[in-house]
């Protein structure tokens, strides 16, 4: 569902992903676990088709994110590092236009928006996202990656800004995305997080993939010092 | 459908803003000056003398249209980071840049239909109204001139002020340029604004005889739209 090969990416003359190539399943939840500059947000963007590969090659759903943008981002759910919301509409508002340019009849839509906005705690809130913490801006950011039920689900970060009980329902999300047989690539600082959401970890660092590690079968520590170290 | 939708959102947000009030004020005052202009003695000249004064008016209108709606449209939201949600929907770039011209379109016509009431209501306005709809045609055209213009940079820039303040400055010291060749005249073989005065100039004289200011004007518009459309399909969100 999710698959890279040979991907580079250069920023002048830094070079930001070295030879990053990684196939994620239908049904996986595939952690990219790495230091600040390692490479995972540059991986994810290129794959939300934000940014073009210097060269190699990426697919969503087999689709090319170069030369099939569209169709990859009709099977794509993405959340920033940064939740990016309009900030002149309200949480039922970003998610309605959302869905609707997404081509999502309204007949499907306000049920799924109401459904999405209870899930996520936000039901009720009708005052502009402009007013929202950062929390909450993020809760709308990822009810709007899943809004049109995407095949393939990136989160870049997500837990950054979350308070408690806002890490425990994303964590809830991710394991339910994993249990509805979705893909989902998710970058985070900590193992922690990953050992408890993820069914496989890949290790990056100065744009590199490392290895990988098997959060049922090790210690992801031990592994991250032995890969990264 | 949900072509619409885009343009239906880029509308709510425009109501919202404070830039729908901003328009407004300044519209108002703009119109102001032009009732007061076309309501003295100087209208038993027309219209001759009034050509060049309206024509002086709606340039101001298109200023503030471009400045207030084009010249941050793409950059605003590069800054505040909604570009990326732009990007991602499954949609073509291009309709974007479509849907982010309809508030600075929408914006100039209101204006030119609140100038044309004036001009229609006045007494002897019913002879001047063919004159003033070939000067609302020759500064349609300095418009969508100065939008494309304006959107290329505003799609250039990658979020920061500097442009942009930059680009209104400009668009103030070549909008003045044709009326005083003392500033920036050796720009004028390249300002979209001197090729409308010299239209205006042509019209208040009663011929259109010469093209080359609307020919400049629509090569103008057609290299801008293209760079800008070639510019938003290369855009790359790297913060």
């Amino acid at each position: 569902m999710i698959e890279t090969s040979g991907l580079n990416r250069f920023y002048g003359r830094f070079h930001a992903l070295r030879d990053f190539s990684v196939r994620v399943e239908k049904g996986e939840v595939v952690g990219l676990v790495g230091p600040n500059g390692s490479g995972k947000s540059t991986a994810m963007k290129i794959l939300a088709t934000l940014m073009r590969p210097s060269s190699g090659k990426a697919l969503i759903c087999g689709h090319d994110v170069v030369k099939e943008p569209l169709e990859a981002k009709r099977n794509l759910g993405y959340v920033p590092e940064k939740a990016a919301v309009w900030e002149d509409l309200n949480a039922q508002e970003n998610l309605y236009y959302w869905g609707r340019l997404h081509g999502m009849p309204a007949r499907t839509l306000r049920p799924r928006i109401e459904a999405l906005l209870k899930e996520l705690g936000l039901e009720g809130e009708r005052k502009l996202t402009a007013k929202f913490s950062k929390g909450m801006k993020q809760r709308v950011a990822i009810g709007m990656a899943l809004l049109h039920s995407p095949q393939v689900v990136i989160l870049d970060e997500p837990t950054t800004g979350l308070d408690p009980d806002g890490r425990l329902l994303l964590r809830n999300i991710i394991l339910d995305l994993g249990k509805q047989e979705r893909t989902v690539l998710v970058s985070t600082h900590e193992l922690l997080e990953a050992a408890k959401v993820c069914t496989r970890v890949v290790f990056m660092k100065l744009g590199e993939a490392r290895g990988t590690g098997d959060p049922a079968k090790e210690d992801l520590e031990a592994r991250y010092r032995e890969l990264t170290g | 459908m949900s072509g619409w939708a885009l343009v239906e959102k880029e509308f709510l947000s425009l109501l919202r803003g404070w830039r729908l009030v901003a328009f407004l004020t300044a519209t108002a005052i703009l119109a102001s000056g032009f009732i007061f202009l076309i309501s003295t003695e100087q209208k038993a000249a027309l219209p001759k003398v009034n050509i060049e004064a309206a024509g002086f008016f709606i340039s101001l209108q298109i200023i503030l249209c471009l400045g207030l709606f084009a010249s941050d449209m793409v950059s605003s939201s590069s800054r505040d980071g909604t570009l990326q949600l732009y990007l991602l929907l499954p949609r073509r770039r291009i309709s974007v840049l479509v849907a982010k011209f309809v508030p600075p379109i929408l914006s100039y016509f209101i204006g030119i239909a609140i100038f044309s009431i004036i001009v229609g209501s006045i007494p002897n306005g019913t002879a001047f109204m063919e004159t003033w709809w070939a000067l609302v045609a020759v500064d349609t055209l300095l418009f969508f001139a100065l939008l494309f213009l304006v959107s290329f940079i505003s799609v250039s820039s990658n979020g920061t002020s500097g442009p942009i303040t930059a680009l209104v400055t400009l668009m103030l010291l070549l909008f003045f340029s044709p009326f005083n060749p003392l500033m920036l005249a050796f720009l004028n073989p390249i300002n979209p604004f001197a090729y409308g005065y010299d239209l205006i100039k042509d019209l208040s004289n009663g011929t259109l005889d010469n093209s080359m200011p609307a020919g400049v004007l629509v090569v103008i518009m057609l290299v801008f739209a293209a760079l800008s459309f070639v510019m938003m399909a290369r855009k790359e969100v790297t913060e």
